[in-house]
């Protein structure tokens, strides 16, 4: 399974679950995973992606605490036991 | 005869959420519900007085933007299943929605928005889903248009109450545009509105306009506040009249008109693109009986000198009741209304959160 750890708005679509499940053996990439939680969660894809599937500018998501954005980002590999956050970032002070 | 009506809602954007006034004694006293998206930008909110539909332009800075729905009057919303987007490989994804419209009663399902970057969506289910207009997004001129200060809104959608088909939109900083194929094709109609800020002061698009609204008794009449001043069409906008005379300044956001009295028109002067504030700390709202010829400056009730407020492009509004109801929020938070014509101010509340978009409808 795949670790989910959603926060903020997000929330909202999830049923107010922060933490999740999904099976690894349906999801290769983010893009996958997105797309499998819109089935789950009608709309919560795009909050995350753009119109263009572009991860949302002040939105972070890391797959085993790595940015994806650090490597390749919507394209990054998932597979078995992989924690993945969806965020949204915090700028400003 | 004055027109009564039972209920008027009174629907308020701010940068942290939308706040629905209703009154239901004469606009003499209002009931709050809200924030509604609580900590979340609503840039615009319009009544559908066809079937009682609220709709609401919500922009999350993080999550991007929603068109929300409520059946109720706010008790509870509903995002569009189908959201506004861009197509894929278009490059571009939408920003913000920043206005709505619902359409005539000849077309009673049909609603449009206007979103960041500009183009128009058009929706036949009542919001539920909308599709880009393709005409706009591939205008011939979209290439050289430039944003103004608040991004490349489509902020204004006047449909024409003779024939929907016959649309105007305005985009900042574009200018207005007219459609008469039901958005199938797009003229600019910016003759003799002023560009100040640029080498050709006359050119045929490339105009500031802030807002636009149209006559209701007379569909043939336009008014435009302009960064470049105030300009009022007979025409239906093939042709516009510069009307700043003796306004204290070319520069302000809304405009708006009085519904029953057929040349009375509003409008919130501020002190320029540099300093957007009530000039010399003079806030007021300032109305023409003449559309346009002369002005008066309308303040009572309102804070005395200095009072340095100001007041964005969807900030003011005029209901349809006779006499007419103005009503003027600011970007700190006060939220003004006459229900006069504008000759008395009251005010509604002082301790909201920066207000975006006032408006009013009888519901």
């Amino acid at each position: 399974m795949i670790t989910v750890n959603v926060s903020g708005h997000l929330k909202d679509f999830t049923g107010k679950k922060r933490q999740f499940e999904v099976p690894g053996s349906a999801i290769n990439n983010v893009v996958d995973l997105i797309e499998y939680l819109n089935r789950l969660f009608p709309g919560i894809k795009e909050r995350i992606l753009d119109d263009q599937d572009i991860t949302r500018q002040y939105v972070n998501i890391f797959v085993n605490g790595e940015d994806i954005r650090a490597s390749e980002k919507e394209n990054t590999k998932l597979k078995e036991g992989d924690k993945v956050h969806i965020l949204p970032s915090v700028a400003g002070g | 005869m004055a027109k009564k009506t039972s209920s008027v809602l009174l629907m308020v954007g701010t940068a942290k959420g939308a706040f629905l006034f209703t009154s239901k004694d004469g606009r003499r006293s209002w009931k709050v519900s809200g924030p509604h998206f609580k900590g979340t930008p609503v840039f615009h909110l319009a009544y559908d007085s066809r079937n009682g539909i609220v709709f609401a332009g919500v922009n999350s800075f993080q999550w991007g933007p929603t068109i929300a729905r409520s059946f109720d009057l706010g008790n509870t919303w509903k995002r569009s299943k189908n959201q506004p987007k861009f197509p894929k490989g278009s490059g571009l994804s939408v920003k913000n929605i920043w206005h709505v419209e619902p359409s005539t009663e000849d077309e009673p399902e049909t609603v449009y928005a206007g979103v960041d970057p500009a183009v128009l969506f058009k929706s036949n289910d009542k919001g539920e889903s909308w599709t880009i207009n393709q005409s706009l997004l591939n205008h011939e001129t979209r290439e050289r248009w430039s944003p103004g200060f608040g991004g490349l809104c489509l902020h204004s959608i006047l449909i024409d109450p003779r024939d929907p088909a016959k649309q105007h939109i305005a985009i900042s900083a574009v200018g207005t545009l007219f459609t008469s194929d039901g958005g199938q094709s797009w003229k600019f109609q910016n003759k003799n509105v002023r560009a100040g800020f640029l080498p050709n002061k006359y050119p045929i698009y490339g105009q500031c306009v802030h807002k636009i609204v149209r006559h209701p008794e007379r569909p043939n009449v336009i008014y435009q506040q302009n960064h470049c001043g105030q300009y009022r069409s007979d025409d239906n906008g093939d042709t516009w009249t510069d009307m700043q005379n003796n306004l204290p300044s070319e520069f302000g956001f809304p405009i708006a008109v009085d519904a029953n009295d057929p040349k009375r028109v509003y409008t919130t002067p501020l002190e320029g693109g540099d300093n957007r504030v009530s000039p010399k700390g003079r806030f007021a709202i300032w109305s023409s009986d003449n559309e346009g010829k002369r002005w008066s400056e309308l303040n009572k009730g309102l804070p005395k000198p200095p009072a340095y407020f100001s007041i964005l492009r969807e900030g003011m509004s005029a209901d349809q009741e006779d006499p007419c109801g103005v009503y003027v929020g600011t970007t700190t938070g006060q939220l003004f209304y006459s229900r006069n014509q504008g000759k008395n101010w009251s005010k509604v509340t002082d301790v909201l959160p920066p207000i975006l978009s006032v408006s009013v409808s009888a519901a």
